[in-house]
């Protein structure tokens, strides 16, 4: 339970946001104007503040500014909750301090996932869609246009999480078996996208890979992590022939430098995506948990976002699936991979990884319907994220090294990835 | 009979855009949604509540804010939407149904460049669509808009509703 305060002129969205947090157990106060909200945050310190961008006097953005401005409330994490929600605006509330930014009309769910992830993360976050936390630069112009002055941490009800950069480096030893932390304790979701199915024959991997492509597409600087320990298939579907796997980081008593890591990476030239390759036969051991994770933040630090394929639940998938903002579960629609999907929900629930952070992606493998879409989702009691239709080019794409969603960029399928990757990075 | 969907009630929040001005603000429905209001051709002013205004050109800036306001329908370009639904008409058959299909077209208007679907049956023309249907505005269904004289701002709706009479270029994308 946190106290909250919400900031907003609309005395009818002030009492349904109220509800709704207070639902989930939330202690709420409530503001109807700028002025009074800035005199009850500096009284009651609450540990997260929700405001509107559109309110008279003060507008939203003042708000952020002098709560920022102030010793005594500049540590309160800020969402920004407002109908005002094209992409300007967004920046505009994170240039003023935001950790988060909401647009109206807004369901209960993403509120509150939303507002638990931003208490979770602390004011030196950025809380994005799809639950991506980064860090705020700390100082002015390190990032063009963010000004945010992070002011030193003061105390404060819920103590800010270490920032990834506070891990040692050398502490985690690489191949150790090891047991990921539970996903409470997390410092800090990491832009990584994990694809996983525990059945074979779902193409899992080419999601993965159009999906990376799809992103890289956007001009991102993308990378794809081959999790396979029983032989990855990564450079296969791209045509590379990587002389080097995570395998080689194996038995290292130290993290690896990144600068090693960089090396360890091959580039598929078409797309820019950087291919961090299985090995190409079942590996004697795997990584582990907390070295997964210490790979993976090394390479956030280069690529966002990081795409993982998982198609196993050893060590080294389940750290991987802990610090992912969002993992996306692939299945087709036989019986058999309904189950497997079925079940690999209850795992990921028991694993402590939110609902709010899995997709679930009916990937068509056959040209044939098996179990239609509505009993699949009434069988996982959850809705399907995407449905990706069957593309016949798929295994003529395998052979040439050319995914769909370059070689057929118009075609249903491709779509449905591109569908895919806006709603698993903001 | 109208079917229970199609009578809205309550606010439904937009951006309208002239060539000068980004005015956000609520409109209330009464039971006629937003694309009705704006083509009654009875009245020359859509009323907003809680209307913010800001510069076309530092669109986040907020200039103004005010309780009530009224804007000028023939003045407006266009009005974005963030949920497509709240684009449709109260007669949604004309725009939506299992056989309508999704036209893609550009639409330069009050010097926005706006690219997004125009959803039609597939027996209507869409040219002669836009060239001869009586209504002043219509709707552009998952549509983005980029200010022709600033191409760095751009603005994302469900459904963006066009001026007709202020379109400079109207083309299809697809045929």
């Amino acid at each position: 339970m946190s106290r909250i305060l919400i900031i907003d002129d609309d005395i009818n969205l002030l009492q349904m946001v109220k509800l709704m947090l207070e639902r989930v157990g939330h202690q709420v106060e409530i503001a109807k104007e700028g002025a009074k909200g800035l005199e009850l945050a500096a009284q009651t310190q609450p540990e997260l503040a929700i405001i509107d961008v559109m309110m008279p006097g003060l507008s939203g953005y003042d708000v952020v500014r002098k709560l920022r401005e102030d010793p005594r409330t500049a540590p309160i994490p800020v969402v920004i909750l407002t109908a005002r929600s094209q992409p300007m605006d967004k920046e505009m509330a994170l240039e003023a301090g935001a950790n988060a930014f909401l647009s109206k009309p807004v369901t209960a769910q993403q509120l509150t996932e939303r507002v638990d992830a931003v208490i979770r993360a602390g004011v030196r976050y950025r809380v994005h869609t799809g639950l991506l936390t980064e860090p705020i630069p700390q100082a002015a112009g390190e990032v063009p246009g963010v000004v945010t002055p992070v002011p030193p941490p003061l105390p404060h009800p819920t103590p800010p999480p270490a920032a990834p950069a506070a891990r040692p480096p050398g502490r985690v030893p690489i191949g150790v078996e090891d047991q990921a932390q539970p996903a409470d304790t997390l410092p800090v979701r990491l832009p990584v996208t994990t694809v996983i199915s525990l059945r074979g024959g779902t193409g899992c991997t080419t999601i993965a890979i159009n999906l990376a492509l799809a992103l890289a597409a956007e001009t991102r600087r993308v990378c794809i992590a081959d999790l396979s320990a029983v032989g990855g298939h990564v450079p296969l579907y791209l045509h590379l022939k990587p002389q080097h796997s995570w395998q080689d980081l194996l038995g290292q008593g130290d993290s690896p430098d990144p600068r090693a890591l960089g090396g360890l990476l091959a580039q598929h030239q078409p797309s820019g995506v950087a291919v961090l390759a299985a090995p190409p036969r079942p590996a004697d051991g795997g990584l582990s948990a907390l070295a997964a994770q210490h790979v993976l933040r090394e390479l956030t630090g280069t690529y966002n976002p990081v795409v993982a394929d998982a198609r196993q639940l050893d060590p080294a998938v389940r750290g991987a699936l802990q610090v992912s903002s969002s993992v996306v579960v692939v299945m087709s629609d036989d019986p058999p991979s309904v189950q497997t999907t079925s079940q690999l929900l209850v795992l990921l629930g028991a694993m402590g990884i939110e609902m709010g952070r899995i997709r679930v992606v009916l990937n068509h493998v056959r040209p044939t319907f098996d179990v239609p879409a509505d009993a699949i989702q009434k069988a996982l009691k959850r809705p399907i994220s995407v449905d990706v239709p069957y593309e016949p080019g798929q295994p003529v794409a395998i052979r040439r090294g050319v995914p769909l969603v370059s070689a057929k960029p118009d075609s249903a399928f491709a779509h449905s990835i591109q569908q895919l990757a806006r709603t698993v990075v903001s | 009979m109208q079917s229970q969907a199609s009578v809205r009630q309550g606010y439904v929040a937009g951006e309208f855009m002239t060539r000068t001005y980004r005015i956000s603000g609520e409109v209330e429905l009464r039971g006629v949604p937003v694309l009705d209001q704006l083509n009654d051709h009875n009245a020359l002013f859509l009323s907003l509540e809680r209307m913010f205004i800001s510069p076309l050109l530092d669109p986040a800036t907020l200039t103004g804010n005010f309780t009530h306001g009224e804007v000028r329908k023939d003045m407006l370009g266009i009005a974005v939407l963030s949920q497509w639904r709240d684009g449709l008409p109260l007669r949604e058959g004309r725009y939506v149904g299992h056989d309508h299909v999704d036209h893609e077209v550009l639409v330069v208007v009050a010097g926005f460049e706006v690219t997004g679907a125009i959803r039609l049956h597939p027996s209507v023309n869409v040219p002669n669509f836009v060239r001869t249907t009586p209504e002043h505005f219509i709707p552009v269904f998952d549509a983005r808009v980029t200010l022709t004289a600033r191409r760095n701002i751009v603005f994302k709706g469900g459904a963006v509703l066009i001026n007709r009479s202020l379109i400079e270029v109207f083309a299809m994308l697809k045929d």
